[in-house]
């Protein structure tokens, strides 16, 4: 009896494995596209349109982990034709040799904002097609700045007027550095240098100098002023915006839509300036990414440059999820022409003109983590801000 | 009759295995499609001889056993000799062709296409080009008379086909070469346009490659994986290649490396120690009180002190980093509110070693109480009885009858759940991430990582995912818990040993 249901149980999961290739032949092959969750049900519009047009079916997946899971199964020969990321991973990705090279077309290579195109070119070719400009932004409630300040003196002094009625002026998650770095960076901070030819130099790093110091010792001033509480995190902030005891926070759109919940009318602004000089955050560049293991690599190029990154295709996919600052500057156009969206939006695209690219080596890895814990450090106490930067540089600079 | 029927069923099996291997091979999992085969044969074999006797019932558990756990360890240790990281992802043929088959595109060179259906066949009718080089208007050659066509100026009578038609015709179309009158040769590009491309690669007799701009050559680097000009320019992407011991000599021999490796290891080892000691005693206190006959309602306390074994781990982990946040948490408010402290959980050392010890102690007891529960149950009452006639109270009864009687059968427990510990990844990641770092370290090094936390940030965090070098690290792990777990269990046998002699 065992033997039997042995045998039976053996033979079917073989019968599965050699019907799956057959399977898979019949029909038109589909187009293959991993997008976010939300985002997917404006990508199925557009897809519906491209269907119509060419008779292509298109098939929309949403896979968590997209980044871990798209790297093994590219490099396997696998994976979807296109892929939605930003572009920070595309150093990675071209040194696996997981990305096709994209010859935009002159229309579209004159619409798509520069630094767009800035974000996706890495040893002198691009690698994908930019959909949004994405970079924080300092979001301050209207009921408690009527204006949103423009440097830190102005924003320490507002500090100042709202202690008495137990408010505060602003809180983020300074031990991230993606939400510190905009500070450290206004000065002439940065993570590796850019070499004339575009590339990085991983050894050289600019997370200590002066420009750098200048950040890092205001947000220590700032804690140890306590303007803002110690061993505060991400969490600390959203509340603390939500029930209005913190007038500004520094963060990105996704927080919009928490605050909104709360009923906090809020506006959208360059972050501060330090010493006079303007904030800089990383700038991300998303895009859409061709698979280098697809087969149809035409059809590919011909549903992004007709069909998705048109104004009409822009429109559903923002509808679905909101993307942001667009980088086609048509569709840019449009969204901050909008009622009360288009302030915020534009708010998101003048902190983007302060701001550079993320960088989009592997190396990055290293700076985040060198510098979280060095932002941790320097917001405990433990080390003074000079020591912090010191250590995080030595470790950039002595890693390999 | 029945003869022939197990026969054929037995040839059907043949079959179905076989074509569930050629399926696996054909998907390129070589390896995978071998150990198929071999298990498989084997199973037919023992399954369909008279002769094989227990082994019939020995095989599922031993196939098991070589697929997952044997196989991968194997399949770990074998990666652990190769340079299989993000840079060198694609095996050195998928490079190779990659670099061959790569092109780019000869700036405005692209001419807008249609497909025509006239008297002479089908033919591609030609838009300007891009930078309006050239001719504005070409008509093609009838199609099917090879794979070269030229074009010559001319305007299509016939109307243009729909872009479905065209899409239906795009294997065709991607293996024509048009000649333009001046000579350009162009190829589709996209599904609307030709253009003049230039690969970028040129294929030498001796399998290098030379840059068709630039004229460097690049030959193939078998010890680095990547293909390599003369001056130590790499190509990308490069190509896994074995590299020996390299991956074991850098993690003994690199100082960045190993100084926080020792301090790391110390701390795996405390962590793991205090843990097993912690949550041992405190689920065999919570045994002996609970076995307890005067105690009421023991079924109540039993359950309760059960549930934290019962809640996912995960879940758990977050909720008491929740409790254990410096401002908002539940615990410091309590804290604050009886003694005007808000300890700093996450940032100081010390504090956070204490938290993972906390959290760790209250996910493991209930596991430790029910186990001791069942071996204090085995334990026969009239010893307990005659005890009693003796004079003994319950300190000597503990440690006279329940110690010695419940320990031999408990340690392969206690060190089962210390190597569980020494690979803690989850509650480490979870709870603190390996932080408070250690200040200076050039490689990221938490005061609170264990080895496999820190594994995972060297391998994974630094600079994109050095799988070659996480399966060497795993290795020395695998190793070290071995040596550990060998050296306990021959320490245990002694003892038992000594007390039979006695």
């Amino acid at each position: 009896m065992a033997m039997s249901i042995n045998r039976r149980q053996f033979s079917t999961a073989s019968l599965a494995l050699a019907a799956a290739p057959v399977l898979a032949k019949a029909g038109p092959k589909p187009l293959v596209i991993w997008f976010t969750v939300e985002g997917a049900k404006g990508m199925r519009r557009v897809a519906e349109r491209f269907t119509a047009a060419t008779g292509v079916p298109v098939v929309v997946e949403t896979p968590d982990d997209g980044p871990a899971k798209f790297q093994q199964a590219a490099s396997a020969g696998k994976g979807p034709d296109l892929y939605l990321y930003t572009h920070d991973r595309i150093g990675e990705w071209v040194a696996g040799g997981l990305l096709h090279a994209v010859n935009p077309g002159r229309a579209l290579r004159e619409d798509i904002d520069p630094l767009g195109w800035q974000g996706f070119s890495w040893r002198s070719r691009l690698w994908g097609y930019p959909l949004a400009l994405e970079a924080i932004t300092l979001i301050y409630n209207k009921a408690l700045v009527a204006q949103a300040p423009h440097s830190f003196d102005e924003v320490i002094a507002l500090d100042a007027r709202l202690q008495p009625q137990g408010k505060r002026a602003i809180l983020w998650d300074y031990t991230n550095n993606y939400f510190s770095w905009p500070l450290l960076a206004a000065n002439g901070g940065y993570a590796f240098k850019r070499r004339a030819d575009g590339s990085f130099d991983a050894r050289d790093t600019g997370v200590d100098n002066s420009g750098a110091r200048l950040g890092a010792e205001l947000i220590a001033r700032l804690l140890r002023e306590g303007r803002m509480p110690v061993g505060s995190g991400y969490a600390e902030m959203e509340a603390a915006m939500a029930q209005g005891r913190v007038a500004m926070m520094i963060n990105g759109p996704w927080a919009w839509v928490n605050l909104q919940r709360a009923g906090i009318d809020f506006g959208v602004a360059r972050i501060p300036a330090v010493a006079g000089q303007a904030a800089a955050p990383f700038v991300g560049v998303k895009g859409v990414m061709i698979n280098r293991a697809t087969r149809q690599r035409e059809l590919a190029v011909e549903f992004i440059e007709q069909h998705l990154l048109t104004p009409e295709g822009l429109r559903d996919i923002d509808a679905a999820e909101p993307i942001g600052a667009a980088a086609s500057r048509r569709f840019y156009a449009e969204m901050a022409a909008r009622p009360e969206l288009g302030e915020r939006v534009q708010g998101i695209m003048a902190s983007v003109r302060d701001g550079v690219p993320t960088p989009c080596i592997p190396e990055m890895g290293r700076f985040w983590a060198a510098m979280k814990s060095s932002l941790t450090n320097l917001s405990e106490g433990r080390q003074t801000p000079e020591q912090a930067l010191a250590a995080a540089a030595r470790r950039l600079r002595e890693a390999e | 009759m029945s003869r022939l029927l197990r026969l054929a069923s037995l040839a059907l099996v043949a079959v179905l295995l076989l074509l569930a291997v050629m399926t696996v091979h054909a998907s390129g999992q070589g390896l995978l499609a071998a150990v198929l085969l071999a298990v498989g044969a084997l199973a037919l074999w023992i399954y369909a001889s008279p002769r094989t006797g227990a082994s019939r019932y020995l095989l599922p558990g031993v196939a098991t056993a070589l697929v997952f756990v044997v196989f991968p360890m194997l399949y770990t240790m074998g990666m652990g000799f190769t340079n299989y990281s993000a840079r060198n992802l694609v095996e050195f043929e998928q490079a190779r062709e990659q670099l061959r088959a790569d092109w780019t595109l000869v700036e405005g060179t692209v001419r807008p296409f249609s497909l025509h259906q006239d008297a002479g066949g089908l033919r591609l009718q030609l838009g300007a080009a891009e930078d309006g080089s050239g001719e504005a208007g070409l008509l093609s050659a009838p199609l099917g008379s090879g794979p070269e066509l030229a074009l010559a100026p001319g305007q299509s009578g016939a109307p243009a086909l729909a872009l479905p038609a065209q899409v239906e015709r795009l294997d065709l179309l991607r293996g024509l070469t048009l000649l333009e009158p001046g000579g350009r040769r162009l190829r589709l590009v996209t599904l609307r346009g030709f253009g003049e491309t230039r690969s970028l690669y040129r294929t030498e007799a001796d399998g290098s490659l030379t840059d068709t701009l630039s004229g460097r050559n690049y030959r193939p680097d078998a010890a680095q994986g990547f293909f390599t000009a003369a001056d130590g320019e790499q190509l990308q992407p490069g190509y896994r290649v074995s590299v020996g011991w390299r991956h074991y000599a850098r993690i003994v021999g690199d100082e960045r490396f190993r100084a926080p490796f020792m301090s790391v290891f110390a701390w795996t080892v405390v962590f793991s120690a205090l843990s097993v000691l912690l949550a041992g005693s405190l689920g065999l206190l919570l045994a002996v009180i609970l076995n307890w006959e005067a105690l009421e309602g023991r079924a109540v306390y039993r359950l309760v002190l059960f549930l934290p074994y019962a809640v996912p781990s995960f879940i758990s982990i977050l909720v008491f980093k929740g409790l254990f946040n410096q401002n908002l948490g539940e615990l410091n408010l309590i804290l604050n509110g009886l003694f005007g402290i808000k300890p700093a959980w996450f940032s100081d050392p010390l504090l956070a070693k204490t938290m993972l010890l906390i959290v760790n102690v209250w996910l493991g007891f209930p596991y430790m109480m029910v186990l001791c529960s069942g071996l204090i149950k085995a334990i026969p009452a009239d010893l307990y009885e005659a005890s009693a006639v003796a004079g003994a109270g319950p300190w000597v009864n503990f440690w006279k009858l329940t110690m010695p009687l419940i320990v031999k059968p408990l340690t392969p427990l206690l060190i089962s759940a210390f190597a569980f510990n020494f690979n803690n990844f989850v509650l480490i990641s979870l709870l603190t991430g390996g932080r408070p770092d250690q200040l200076d370290t050039s490689l990221p090094a938490g005061t609170t990582d264990i080895l496999v936390s820190y594994t995972w940030r060297i391998a994974f965090q630094d600079s994109g995912q050095q799988f070659g070098l996480a399966s060497a690290i795993s290795t020395v792990i695998f190793l070290i818990v071995a040596a550990i777990t060998l050296v306990q269990m021959k320490l245990t046998r002694v003892a038992d040993d000594g007390s039979k002699r006695r």
